[in-house]
């Protein structure tokens, strides 16, 4: 009887944060989600991860155009120099260049006023 | 004496206001006045140039990506792998590490200069040129510049690439000879 008695005694009405503990972990749960969101929305557009990323709206004519050559190992970084690993260098590193060098990437000529009819219209007599 | 202190004080300072004014005006009048002819004809044609913009801007995305990749696969597994190889056989590589270290700043450069210019170029899509043609026209223009400073930086790419190749033919030649004679 005294431990029944006991046992009403320890039950105490619960806290209004108490009964809606469960609300409160699924809010909880959404708010850190979209802190978390956001941040990796921020790192995403301030690392220029966003620059590179080809899924994005508006890029669907070029995506197929990305050539990932993932075969390229390079050149090792252990052995021995000889002639054979300069030639090994020699014939890894010329084709690289020679495709470096063959864009001019980024030339601004295309973004003049005349090349976009924006230029200031001559006078006309 | 105090007198003297505070005629200089004022001399000074109203140099200094010249100083610092004078390159603000010579800009005012370096900078072209837009007449209202022209207004006109940016918001008659800015149509067509908002479309070669946006294509532009989606090419660029292309060109980023594929130059990027280029540029990476040179440094990283190029440059920064035949220096190491020849560090760790005892043989002077400071000719090669000082250019591919100029070479990844350059590229560092590359990478903050093209996200400048892609976010401008995004500022100008956003912009009703019709309603703005004012601000369109600067907006075009700065985003100009800083693909400007976008090709400068391939440029220095490019020529750091062929400077490497250089370096490393001399090296070969003289590895070559050095061998050949003993």
């Amino acid at each position: 009887m005294d431990s029944h008695k006991d046992t009403n005694e320890q039950i105490a009405p619960l806290s209004r944060w108490a009964r809606n503990r469960f609300l409160l972990a699924i809010f909880g749960s959404i708010v850190v989600a979209l802190l978390l969101a956001t941040y990796s929305m921020v790192l995403y557009n301030s690392s220029g991860t966003a620059q590179l990323d080809l899924s994005r709206p508006g890029y669907k004519s070029v995506r197929d155009k990305v050539k990932i050559d993932n075969s390229f190992d390079g050149f090792s970084e252990s052995g021995q120099v000889d002639m054979a690993a300069l030639d090994e260098f020699r014939q890894l590193y010329a084709p690289k260049a020679k495709d470096a060098l063959s864009v001019d990437a980024f030339n601004s000529d295309v973004l003049s006023d005349h090349a976009l009819g924006i230029e200031q219209p001559t006078d006309t007599p | 004496m105090k007198r003297r202190f505070l005629f200089a004080s004022v001399l000074v300072t109203l140099v200094g206001v010249v100083f610092v004014m004078r390159p603000a005006s010579a800009q005012q009048a370096d900078a072209p006045v837009m007449t209202e002819a022209h207004i006109q004809h940016i918001k008659a044609s800015c149509g067509d140039a908002l479309r070669t913009i946006q294509q532009l801007h989606t090419n660029d995305a292309l060109l980023r990506v594929d130059r990027g990749q280029l540029y990476e696969t040179i440094s990283a597994k190029l440059m920064a792998r035949l220096s190491s190889r020849l560090a760790t056989n005892n043989i002077d590589a400071v000719p090669f590490v000082k250019i591919s270290t100029q070479y990844d700043k350059v590229l560092a450069e590359f990478r903050v200069n093209y996200k400048r210019y892609d976010d401008q170029m995004s500022a100008v899509l956003l912009l009703d040129c019709t309603r703005q043609p004012v601000a369109f026209y600067d907006a075009v223009a700065k985003a100009r510049a800083l693909r400007s400073a976008t090709h400068a930086n391939i440029i220095e790419l490019n020529r750091l690439t062929g400077e490497y190749e250089k370096v490393f033919d001399t090296f070969y030649t003289n590895y070559k000879a050095k061998g050949v004679n003993g």
